[in-house]
C-alpha cells in the first residue's frame, strides 16, 4: 500500500515557515544594531578608557564609575553639578508645562469659535527645530536690546539681565521651553478631553454640579492615564535638556544652565573620554528610569485612594 | 594581429589622456578655518588670489567652522579619514592635537622651505614645537587690544590720543568718562564695559602677567592661579564694576562691542579681529593699541596665535602635503594683507616693515608684539585646565564670590583635572 | 447668558494667547528684513523700516560659509529616505506581528515595547561608535538608517493592522492572493490615516533633530539645517538680522509642512488611540 504523503510545508512563499522572519527581518536588524546592541555596548564602553582614534578600548572595570563618586575627580564635581541644575529644570518645568497644557486644552475645547485655528497657533512651535527656538529667544531676551526688555523699560522697570544672571537664565530657558512644546501636551489632552463621554457631564448637571465641581471629579480623573503619560513624558523631556542651554546661555552663567545632557555631550565629543561619558550615560539613565517607576508608582497609588 | 594593434594603440592613448589629464588636473586642497568674523573675508580673499596665481596647478577649498565646532571635528575628522589637508589652529590647542598623533611632523618640510626663528615672533615660533617636534607654523599673532572712543575723550576735553595706559590712571578716565549724559537719572555713558564671559579671561590673564604669574606650574602639574597675582588681577576687575562703578554688572557677551559701536562706550577691550567691525562701522571714531598696564610688575598682555597645521592623513598623500607647504608658505609671504585684516603678521620682516606701521591703527597695535605673554607651555589639558579659571571669573563678576573664593574654588577643580 | 459670557471670555483669552504664541515669530520674521545697523536700534522698530534683504542675501549669498541649500537638501533627504525607510520596515514588521504566526512573535512585540523604557542618553555614543565602525561618520546613512526601526511605529501600526476585520483579508486569501499582495494591495491602503500620522511624526522628528546631527555630521556641506543654523550662530552671533533671516529659512519648509498637513496629524493622534 502506498504511504499517503504529507504535504510539507514549505519555508518561502505565502505559509513559509521562514516568511514571517523575512517580513521582520529588516526591523530586526535595525533594531537590534541601533537600539539593543547599544545597550550592552554603552555599556562595554563604560568600563573601559575608550580610544576613538583605534575605536577601541582597554578594560579599566568600574573606574569611570567610581570616578563619579571620587572627590578627587573633575567629574565628581561637574557631573553633580550637572545634575542638580538638571534636577532644577525638571522641577521648575514639569508643572508649567502640564498645567498651562491642561488650560489651554480646556480653552480650546467645547465651543470655542475658531478653536481649530487656536488649536494649530499652539501647536505650532512644535514643529519648530530647537536651534530655530534657541536663537529666536536668544534675541528676545538679548540684554540691552532685546525685546523683553524693551517692554520692561516701556513699563518703567529696570532691563533684566536675562541670560546673565540667576534667576534669569533659568526663566529664560524656560519660557522658551514652555512655548516651545506645551503645544504637544496640549494636543494629546484635547483628544483626551473629547474622549470623555458626554453623559458623565450631563449626569453631573442633573446633579447639581458647578462647572469647577465637573473639572474636579469628572474631567481629571478621565484624564488620569494621559496626565500620567504627559508628565513621565515632560520629565524625560526636561531631563534631555540640551539645545536651549547650549545656544542661549552657552551652559552659563557660571555652568549654572549646565545640564547632565550638555555635559555628557561635551566629554564625549569636547574632551574625547567617551568612557567616561558611557559611564555618566548609565548612571542618569538608571535616575531617570528610578524617577519614571516612581511617578508611575504615585500615580496609581492616588488611583487606590479615590 | 590588426585588432591587437587596434587595441594598444586605443589602450595606449586612453593612458596617455589620463594621465595628461591627471597631470593638468589641479591638486586641490581642503581647507579649514575658524575664522568667524571679518578675518575669514580676509583669508577668503588671499585663497582667492593664491588660486589664480596657481590656476591649474593648486586649488584650495576653504571652509569656516566655528571654533568649538572645528576642535570637536578635528579629531573625527581625522579618524574617519576626512580629514582637511590643511587648517588653522590656535597655538593654545596645538599640544593636544599633537599629543592625540593627528598632526604631521613639520621639522623637515621647514627647513625645505627656508623658514627660520630669527625672521618671527619668538613665542608663537617657539609655541609649534612640543617635545622638541615641530607641529604647527604660524600665521599670526593675535592680542587683546584696547580700543577707545576719541569723540567721547574729546567732548570730556581729554586728549583723544592719549588713553590712560596704567593703573590709577585708567580708573580716573574711565569714572570721568561714565556719565549720564541725557539727564535722565541713568547712566547711558559708560568708561568701559567688561562682559561677563569672552574675554574677561583675557584681560584678566594680562593682568596676572603684568604681575608677574603664571597659570600653572613648572611642569605642569599644578594650578597656581590663586595666587596674590591673580587675585589682585580679578579683584582690580570687579572694583571697576563694583567700587569705582564704571562698567555695568552683567554685559552680556559681545553686548560691549555693540554697545562701542553705538558711541555708549568710551573704552573696550577685545581681540585685534574686532578692528575690521569697528572700521566698517560708520561715523565710529576710535582708536586701537597697546592695553593699559594695570599689573604692578611689568607690560604684558594676552594673545592668541593662529598656527598652520597639516593633519596627518591615513594615507600620506605627498603631493598634497607639498601643495600644502606651497601655500602656506605664500600666505605667510603675504601675511601683509592677512595682518591688514587685523592680526599681527608672525614673520617680523611683515611687522616691522614701513607699510605695516604706517597703518594708523595697526602700527599702534604692533607696540604690543614684545609684550605678548603665553603661558611657559601649552599642554594636553590647558583648554579643560582653563576652564575653571573662566567660571571663576565671571563669578567674581556676577558678585557671586570674591575674588579669593572664586580662584580658590578654580584652582581646586582644575587640579582636579590636571590630575587625570 | 452666562454661558454668552463665558464664550466671550474665552475667546478672548484664546485671542490673547495666540497673539503671545504668534508674538515671536513674527518678532524673528521682522528682525530678519532689517538693516543691521537698525536690528540693535533703541527703541526697536516693531515694523521694519526699510525693509531690506541684506540679511537673507548675506546668507544665500555665501555658499562657502553658509551652504544654505546644501543644508536643506541635506535635511530633505535624509528626513524624506528615512520616513520611507521607516515606514516600510515598520509596515512589514507591524504585519507579521499582527497578521502572522510564528514562534517569538510576542517576544518581540514585547522587547520592542519594553525598549521605550530605556533613557535616551545611553544610546548616543554606543550608536556613535557603530557608526563610526561602519564609515558612515559626516555621511547621508548615518543622518538615515540608525533611528530607522522604531518601537513606537511597529506598535502604532500592528495596532491598526489588528484593528482591520481579517474578513477583508480572509476573502482575498480565497480569491487566490498571495500574502504580500494582500499586505500591499489591501492592508496599506486601508492603513492611509496611521500611515500618514506615523510618517508625519517620522519627517518632522527627523527633520528637525540635532543632537544627533550634531555628533555625526562635522563638514558644513554635510550639515543639516537645524545644525547649519548653529554654526550660523558661530558665525554671524552678534548680527541678528542675518541670524534671523538664517533662523526664518530653517523654520520656514517644516512650518509650511505642518501647516499643509497638522490636521491629519491631530485627527490621526485620536485615531490612533493614544489616550490609555
Amino acid at each position: 500500500m502506498r504511504a499517503i504523503a504529507r504535504p510539507r510545508r514549505s519555508l518561502f512563499g505565502d505559509e513559509g515557515r521562514l516568511t514571517p522572519y523575512l517580513y521582520l527581518l529588516p526591523h530586526a536588524i535595525l533594531f537590534f544594531m541601533f537600539v539593543i546592541y547599544p545597550i550592552f555596548k554603552g555599556f562595554w564602553v563604560s568600563l573601559t578608557e575608550w580610544n576613538m582614534f583605534f575605536n577601541e578600548g582597554t578594560f579599566v572595570g568600574l573606574a569611570n564609575y567610581a570616578r563619579l563618586f571620587n572627590p578627587e575627580s573633575i567629574q565628581n564635581a561637574y557631573y553633580w553639578q550637572a545634575l542638580k541644575a538638571t534636577l532644577l529644570f525638571v522641577v521648575i518645568s514639569v508643572p508649567p508645562l502640564v498645567l498651562i497644557s491642561l488650560g489651554l486644552a480646556v480653552l480650546v475645547t467645547g465651543n470655542l469659535p475658531w478653536r481649530s485655528f487656536f488649536r494649530t497657533i499652539y501647536f505650532m512651535p512644535t514643529a519648530l527645530t530647537i536651534s530655530v527656538v534657541a536663537v529666536m529667544w536668544r534675541w528676545i531676551f538679548q540684554g540691552d536690546v532685546g525685546f523683553a526688555n524693551w517692554i520692561l523699560r516701556t513699563l518703567g522697570s529696570d532691563a533684566i539681565p536675562w541670560l546673565t544672571t540667576q534667576p534669569y537664565a533659568w526663566i529664560s530657558i524656560l519660557i522658551a521651553t514652555v512655548w516651545w512644546t506645551v503645544g504637544w501636551n496640549m494636543i494629546l489632552l484635547v483628544s483626551g478631553l473629547n474622549a470623555i463621554p458626554h453623559e458623565q457631564y450631563e449626569a453631573a448637571t442633573i446633579d447639581g454640579a458647578n462647572s469647577w465641581k465637573s473639572f474636579l471629579y469628572i474631567t481629571l480623573p478621565n484624564l488620569r492615564p494621559i496626565l500620567l503619560f504627559i508628565v513621565i513624558t515632560t520629565v524625560i523631556a526636561s531631563f534631555n535638556l540640551f539645545g536651549q542651554p547650549q545656544l542661549m546661555t552657552g551652559g552659563g552663567p557660571s555652568r549654572s544652565t549646565f545640564t547632565v545632557m550638555f555635559y555628557i555631550y561635551g566629554e564625549a565629543f569636547g574632551n574625547f573620554r567617551m568612557g567616561s561619558s558611557a559611564a555618566m550615560s548609565y548612571v542618569t539613565a538608571v535616575i531617570m528610569l528610578v524617577a519614571t517607576l516612581t511617578q508611575a508608582r504615585l500615580f496609581s497609588a492616588k488611583d487606590q485612594d479615590s | 594581429m590588426r585588432k591587437t594593434a587596434v587595441g594598444m594603440l586605443l589602450t595606449l592613448s586612453l593612458v596617455c589622456l589620463l594621465s595628461v589629464s591627471a597631470l593638468a588636473a589641479p591638486v586641490v586642497l581642503e581647507y579649514w578655518t575658524i575664522f568667524t568674523g571679518p578675518d575669514g573675508a580676509t583669508m577668503q580673499e588671499l585663497v582667492d588670489q593664491f588660486n589664480e596665481e596657481r590656476a591649474g596647478e593648486i586649488e584650495v577649498r576653504m571652509s569656516i567652522m566655528p571654533g568649538g565646532n572645528f576642535y570637536e571635528s578635528i579629531l573625527t575628522a581625522v579618524i574617519s579619514g576626512r580629514a582637511p589637508d590643511v587648517a588653522i589652529m590656535h597655538m593654545d590647542r596645538v599640544p593636544e592635537f599633537a599629543s592625540q598623533g593627528i598632526l604631521l611632523e613639520l621639522d623637515a618640510y621647514v627647513e625645505d622651505l627656508g623658514l627660520v626663528g630669527e625672521d618671527y615672533i619668538e613665542p608663537v615660533w617657539n609655541g609649534g614645537i612640543i617635545d622638541g617636534k615641530r607641529y604647527a607654523i604660524p600665521l599670526d599673532a593675535h592680542p587683546l587690544v584696547m580700543y577707545w572712543n576719541k569723540d567721547i575723550f574729546a567732548a570730556a576735553g581729554l586728549d583723544p590720543e592719549a588713553p590712560p595706559m596704567d593703573r590709577e590712571s585708567f580708573i580716573e578716565v574711565t569714572k570721568l568718562l561714565t556719565q549720564d549724559t541725557d539727564g535722565d537719572g541713568e547712566i547711558d555713558q559708560w568708561g568701559t564695559q567688561l562682559s561677563v564671559g569672552w574675554p574677561n579671561f583675557q584681560y584678566w590673564y594680562s593682568i596676572l602677567f603684568q604681575n608677574d604669574g603664571e597659570l600653572f606650574n613648572e611642569d605642569n602639574t599644578e594650578a597656581i592661579f590663586n595666587s596674590e597675582a591673580g587675585v589682585d588681577a580679578l579683584q582690580y576687575l570687579t572694583d571697576l564694576i563694583y567700587v569705582h562703578g564704571v562698567s555695568p554688572a552683567n554685559v552680556q557677551v559681545d553686548a560691549d562691542v555693540e554697545a562701542f559701536k553705538r558711541g555708549e562706550v568710551a573704552i573696550e577691550f577685545n581681540g585685534i579681529w574686532m578692528l575690521a567691525g569697528y572700521q566698517d562701522h560708520p561715523g565710529l571714531n576710535f582708536g586701537a593699541g597697546m592695553i593699559p598696564q594695570w599689573g604692578t610688575e611689568r607690560q604684558a598682555v594676552w594673545a592668541g596665535s593662529h598656527q598652520f597645521i597639516i593633519p596627518r592623513q591615513r594615507n600620506v598623500d605627498s603631493a598634497k602635503v607639498n601643495a600644502s607647504l606651497e601655500f602656506i608658505a605664500w600666505i605667510g609671504n603675504h601675511s601683509l594683507e592677512w595682518g591688514r585684516g587685523g592680526q599681527l603678521p608672525a614673520k617680523l620682516s611683515v611687522l616691522n616693515s614701513e607699510e605695516f606701521r604706517s597703518d594708523p591703527h595697526l602700527g599702534s597695535i604692533a607696540e604690543a608684539a614684545p609684550y605678548v605673554a603665553f603661558p611657559h607651555t601649552f599642554f594636553l589639558q590647558y583648554g579643560e585646565a582653563t576652564g575653571p579659571a573662566w567660571d571663576a571669573i565671571n563669578k567674581a563678576f556676577l558678585g557671586l564670590m570674591t575674588p579669593q573664593e572664586a580662584l580658590d574654588e578654580a584652582v581646586e577643580l582644575a587640579n582636579r583635572i590636571l590630575k587625570q | 447668558m452666562k454661558r454668552n459670557r463665558y464664550l466671550r471670555f474665552s475667546f478672548i483669552l484664546a485671542l490673547l494667547v495666540a497673539l503671545i504664541f504668534l508674538f515671536p515669530l513674527y518678532w524673528m520674521v521682522a528682525t530678519s528684513f532689517k538693516l543691521e545697523s537698525v536690528t540693535t536700534a533703541w527703541p526697536p522698530q516693531v515694523f521694519p523700516n526699510p525693509i531690506t534683504l541684506d540679511n537673507y542675501r548675506t546668507i544665500i549669498g555665501n555658499p562657502v560659509d553658509t551652504p544654505v541649500f546644501q543644508w536643506f537638501f541635506n535635511s530633505a533627504l535624509a528626513a524624506t529616505s528615512y520616513t520611507l525607510g521607516s515606514i516600510a520596515v515598520s509596515a512589514l514588521a507591524a504585519y507579521a506581528l499582527a497578521r502572522l504566526r510564528f514562534p517569538g512573535r510576542q517576544l518581540y512585540f514585547w522587547i520592542c515595547i519594553a525598549s521605550l523604557v530605556v533613557p535616551g542618553v545611553i544610546f548616543l555614543i554606543p550608536n556613535y561608535i557603530t557608526i563610526d565602525t561602519l564609515g558612515w561618520v559626516d555621511r547621508y546613512p548615518a543622518l538615515i538608517v540608525p533611528g530607522m526601526a522604531t518601537a513606537t511605529g511597529m506598535f502604532l501600526l500592528r495596532q491598526f493592522f489588528l484593528s482591520i476585520p481579517s474578513e477583508l483579508e480572509d476573502s482575498a486569501r480565497i480569491d487566490g492572493a498571495g500574502r504580500f499582495r494582500i499586505f500591499w494591495q489591501i492592508v496599506l491602503p486601508l492603513s492611509k490615516p496611521v500611515v500618514l500620522t506615523y510618517g508625519l511624526m517620522s519627517f518632522l522628528n527627523n527633520w528637525n533633530d540635532y543632537l544627533w546631527a550634531l555628533i555625526v555630521t562635522y563638514s558644513p556641506s554635510m550639515r543639516t539645517l537645524p545644525v547649519g543654523l548653529m554654526t550660523l550662530q558661530g558665525r554671524y552671533i552678534h548680527q541678528y538680522g542675518t541670524m534671523m533671516a538664517g533662523a526664518v529659512l530653517t523654520a520656514l519648509p517644516a512650518l509650511i509642512l505642518f501647516l499643509l498637513v497638522q490636521r491629519y496629524f491631530v485627527k490621526g493622534i485620536v485615531l490612533t488611540g493614544i489616550k490609555g
